[in-house]
């Protein structure tokens, strides 16, 4: 126990006061010589025992109550584990937040700040009182419970320290006393305390007006006992760093065709530029091979933030492990960048041409234009290997064709559909992830199509108008005839090329006399090309129906549909719409290949689109693949893939199992990993299957900026904050020891000193003898 | 508090038994202007017939009313009853009060009652006795009918010291043995002996015809137990000591007085004993007329006496 006014302790000697002045008045009597002794003698045989006892009960009543009352104004604590004699165990629950963020792999000498946060945790754990429970949480941009409940194994905690892993991961520190919090609120002990072990990055801090931070450190402080929080800072001062913030593809399609070239963004931290930065840039292919570097810059000096451009060619299709790496620094781990690409090699597309009989006369069906489009040389010259390798078939010449050979299915102004091919297309898109692209013509039937592949399929992306999109016969003098497309919003993959100035007009040009009205319902739709900024209807052509707008009563669900409109016409109606359904996509066009609609097939723009249409869907299975530290790893199989045990490998050389779950629908399976702790590649591989499936994780770009807090600005951010700071770098033990004062006790200690005074008071009165 | 027929400041300072027994009876004699009775010992006999020269007031008026005969009440006295006077002398009457200023010790009450009895019956020319006891007799004046007998009683009752434990009820006994001749006996005591030894004692005296008269004396502190604070009470007679807080106890220790006295009162009665409880905070004088007026009462009215 130890006392807060020590020197008031000292009054409890007063307590022998009542002894005293007993023992005096046993000393202080009258002396009687009694003649009726016979009948006092019987009285004190009866009385004796009684009376004894009362005169202890009060003057111990008494003695007690100037005993408590002392000891109250001297506001006793009780250390932790002092109560342990008398049975109460695990006085003292601690948590210790260990910041396992990236930036503590700074290494200043030999030592990183993370290997002295350990070294200190031990230090922390190991001198906890007798009794103690500590619990262990890993603070990064997400707590990660190692011990979850105060544990009193203290050799297990130390040992859990020991073996705690440095991730990749931001820093919230926030969200770690939360989780401290959480664990304390419910643990029963006389104290407690909460540990944070950590740099003290600025930006791991909430800001000074946080809402939910000041709310939970409110909640804090109220709590009966408050847990002390000692802060102890393992930081170094040092600022100076260089990290690369991101690598980006320059083209969102990256095939074997031609040369790619990836901008790198090099930061250089802190107050002096870096000198002398080396930026490489390497490349894996899709197995577990080694990268290796296939273009390399020296910049002479960096200072903040600098653009760098690098190029290669990728020689075979699939995924490609790309990154982007600085030279060594004091913080390694933000000194690279990756990348997960999916490189196009040579993609198969299957087209079905509705016309054959047109297409075969000279050059004039839709699948002409199309296949002049997509492999604009002669498949059979060896030295000239497309891109695109396209087939024409009819719908009779399908029974000899096996879809999930071709990458891509192109139906060019189909009137039948029979049920085969719709069945086929189904499981083609959905289930096998591959893509549709569908053009319309004269021989499209709407109310077919509406049943077959929107109310049936579920692919086509919206329903057909009885409605057509026509312009007028006659143009003015000077005025072109026809409609075109609309040259704003240019921003899907597919029309992304157009959205430059120099691009712009070929995306222009193209002049239709007619298209099909797309009706797509609000809630179908993932966004909408907004309409400001469109250009008006050409001249000559007639206004157009306008786009279809939601249903009254209904709002656009922003986010939640599974279909885009790509690029639209000048009326704003859809133009090209895309649906993701399944594994797959679909791409409608509204209108028809062929010269009978309009002159598009003619044009340029057709080249690009074409191909770009191509590209989107025989991609479409791909997942995105490049993300951030603790975001979560998706994979799609198909459904008979469900209950396979799929191995994940982390950068590090660690591997974990995870099983494919069937999803909702039952069309697919799925695994996910959220335990993407560390930045590099992730490899999903499953038994029996040669594909490896290559994720990118990257840490978070605020973790380079290695600005920390000091005590004072702690204090001047958060002042209504009560915490304790302990410097890293010296001895913890003392500070603590002088720092941790016990539960204080004096209203317990008043109370008994009410309750005896009442006693005395009430049995003083009992016994009183009365007037005989 | 009784009127007294004697006033304290001038009793206190007769230093003389004997002169302040006078003094007690002679005082309350004049006081009540009539002797209490004739004699102490003195009791109805028989009538006689008036002669002149008789003293009026020993005439019979109740029978003149019936009679209109003349006739003289003859008394005991005439007889020549013996009054033996019995007094503690033991070490519990030594008991001093220490809260009454001028208080006197009960042995010294004692020795005032003995010797104001003593000068009353010889005043009476009656006989009597008297003897000092504790444990056992240690004085005994015989009895006498001359008028300086007086002298003597209080020459030996001056130079009594009390010691001793008390034996009431062997005394008695002893008294019994020793006072053939059937007559009065006066025990003095604070009666601090076994209750069963005294009731044998009394029981002893009423079988062999004597009259017993029992004046209890008890100090008003025995009475009252009026002590405040932590008080030592050393015992007189007990080699005992007790540390306590009066207050504490008074309440029992009155119950087993009352209980005590209610007991010896009760014995008293049953054997046909006069009993007269006395504080020595009642002046003597008060004391002994009421008694004496309450027991002329009774023997007018054909009360109890010796021998029936």
């Amino acid at each position: 126990m130890s006392f807060l006014n020590a020197f008031l302790a000292g009054f409890a000697a007063l307590a022998a006061i009542p002894i005293i002045i007993h023992l005096l008045n046993q000393r202080r009597f009258k002396v009687v010589s009694w003649a009726a002794m016979e009948f006092l003698l019987a009285t004190i045989e009866k009385n004796s025992r009684r009376l004894q006892l009362r005169d202890i009960i009060l003057m111990a009543l008494r003695a007690a109550a100037i005993a408590f009352l002392a000891l109250a104004l001297a506001r006793p604590t009780i250390a932790p584990g002092g109560l342990s004699l008398i049975g109460q165990q695990g006085e003292t629950a601690a948590v210790v937040l260990l910041d396992n963020s990236l930036s503590m792999g700074y290494q200043v000498g030999n030592e990183t700040r993370f290997a002295l946060a350990k070294r200190k945790a031990k230090e922390i754990i190991e001198h906890l009182p007798p009794g103690s429970g500590v619990a262990l949480v890993l603070v990064s941009d997400i707590p990660v419970d190692d011990i979850p409940e105060p544990s009193h194994d203290i050799a297990f905690a130390v040992s859990e320290v020991g073996k705690a892993p440095l991730s990749d991961g931001g820093t919230d520190i926030a969200g770690g006393i939360a989780r401290a919090w959480k664990i304390l609120k419910t643990a029963p002990a006389v104290s407690k305390e909460i540990y944070l072990i950590t740099d003290n990055q600025a930006n791991g801090w909430p800001s000074a007006d946080n809402a939910a931070w000041s709310k939970l450190s409110d909640e804090i402080a109220a709590a009966k006992p408050a847990p002390k929080l000692f802060v102890t800072h393992v930081g170094d001062g040092a600022t100076d760093n260089v990290s690369v913030d991101s690598l980006v593809a320059e083209d969102e399609q990256v095939t074997t065709e031609s040369d790619v070239g990836f901008i790198a963004t090099v930061h250089s931290h802190g107050t002096a530029p870096a000198h002398g930065v080396s930026v490489e840039l390497q490349v894996g292919d899709g197995k577990a091979g080694p990268m290796r570097t296939v273009a390399s810059q020296v910049l002479d000096s960096v200072d903040g933030v600098q653009q760098v451009r690098l190029e290669t060619r990728f020689t075979e299709g699939g995924d490609h492990r790309v990154a982007v790496t600085t030279g060594i620094d004091h913080l390694p781990a933000d000194n690279s960048r990756y990348l997960a690409l999916s490189v196009i090699d040579r993609v198969r597309v299957l087209i079905i041409d509705g016309s054959p009989a047109e297409s075969g006369q000279g050059f004039g069906g839709e699948s002409d234009f199309l296949k002049a489009a997509l492999s604009p040389r002669d498949l059979d010259a060896e030295e000239h290997k497309a891109l695109i390798d396209t087939e024409v078939t009819s719908l009779a010449g399908l029974a000899d064709k096996t879809l999930r050979d071709f990458s891509a299915v192109i139906l060019a102004n189909l009137g039948e559909l029979p049920p085969g091919l719709v069945e086929g297309l189904k499981t083609y898109v959905k289930a096998e992830g591959h893509g549709l692209i569908i053009f319309l013509g004269d021989n499209v039937q709407p109310g077919r199509y509406n049943q077959l592949l929107y109310d049936q399929a579920g692919l086509l992306p919206g329903r057909l108008s009885e409605h057509m999109i026509e312009a007028d016969e006659e143009a003015g003098a000077g005025k072109e005839h026809g409609f075109g497309f609309a040259t704003s919003n240019l921003s899907h993959p597919v029309v992304s090329f157009f959205a430059d100035k120099e691009t712009q007009p070929f995306l222009a040009q193209p002049r239709f006399r007619k298209a099909f009205t797309v009706e797509i319902p609000a809630a179908d739709l993932i966004a909408s090309p907004a309409a400001p900024g469109a250009t008006a209807p050409a001249p000559g052509a007639s206004a157009p129906a306008p786009a279809p707008t939601p249903a009254p009563g209904t709002a656009p669900a922003a986010g939640s549909g599974s279909v885009a409109v790509v690029a639209r016409f000048q009326g704003l109606q859809p133009a090209i719409i895309e649906r993701s359904t399944g594994r797959g996509k679909v791409l409608l066009f509204a209108s028809s290949a062929s010269r009978s609609w309009g002159d598009f097939p003619l044009r340029p723009a057709f080249l690009m689109l074409a191909r770009r249409m191509v590209a989107e869907v025989a991609g479409a299975h791909q997942p995105d693949k490049t993300m951030l530290v603790h975001d979560r790893i998706v994979e799609t199989f198909g459904a008979k893939e469900a209950g396979a045990a799929v191995t994940v490998r982390d950068p590090r050389g660690g591997s974990s199992q995870i099983t494919a779950l069937l999803t909702q629908s039952g069309e697919l399976s799925q695994v996910e990993d959220s335990d993407t702790h560390f930045a590099g590649f992730y490899q999903l591989t499953r038994p029996g299957a040669e594909a490896i499936h290559i994720f990118a994780v990257n840490p978070p770009r605020a973790e380079s900026e290695l600005e920390a807090l000091d005590e004072a600005s702690l204090r001047a951010r958060f002042p209504k904050l009560d915490f304790q700071w302990l410097d890293g770098h010296a001895a913890l033990t003392g500070v603590i020891d002088q720092k941790r004062s016990g539960r204080e006790i004096w209203p317990l200690l008043f109370a008994l000193t009410c309750l005896c005074l009442m006693a005395e008071s009430f049995l003083a009165l009992r016994w009183a003898p009365r007037g005989a | 508090m009784a009127k007294t027929y004697l006033d304290p400041k001038i009793l206190a300072k007769i230093s003389r038994l004997d002169l302040k027994a006078k003094y007690v009876v002679e005082g309350f004699i004049s006081g009540m202007h009539k002797s209490p009775y004739k004699g102490f010992s003195v009791e109805f006999a028989q009538h006689r017939g008036y002669v002149a020269g008789d003293d009026l007031k020993h005439l019979d008026w109740r029978v003149y009313a019936k009679n209109e005969r003349l006739y003289i009440k003859q008394y005991e006295a005439e007889t020549n009853l013996v009054t033996t006077i019995l007094m503690d002398a033991s070490s519990s009457m030594a008991y001093t009060s220490p809260n009454a200023k001028g208080a006197s010790a009960k042995l010294e009450y004692a020795k005032l009652v003995v010797a104001s009895l003593s000068y009353l019956v010889l005043g009476q020319s009656d006989a009597v006795a008297v003897g000092v006891f504790d444990q056992e007799i240690k004085d005994f004046v015989p009895r006498s009918t001359r008028k300086v007998h007086i002298n003597r009683i209080c020459a030996t009752l001056a130079k009594i010291e009390p010691q001793n434990k008390t034996g009431v009820g062997a005394v008695m006994h002893a008294i019994a043995e020793r006072v053939k001749r059937r007559g009065i006996i006066v025990v003095v005591s604070d009666l601090f002996d076994t209750l069963e030894d005294v009731l044998s004692g009394i029981q002893h005296l009423r079988h062999d015809g004597h009259e017993v008269v029992l004046l209890h004396l008890l100090d008003r502190d025995e009475l009252t137990f009026p002590f405040e604070g932590l008080v030592q009470f050393k015992g007189l007679e007990i080699a005992n000591q007790v540390l306590c807080h009066p207050r504490m106890v008074k309440k029992t220790y009155l119950e087993e007085l009352h209980k005590f006295l209610t007991a010896v009162k009760g014995a008293c009665t049953r054997n046909g004993v006069d009993y007269v409880q006395i504080s020595t905070d009642t002046p003597v004088d008060i004391a002994l007329s009421a008694y004496l007026t309450s027991r002329e009462r009774m023997m007018l009215s054909g009360g109890r006496g010796a021998g029936r």
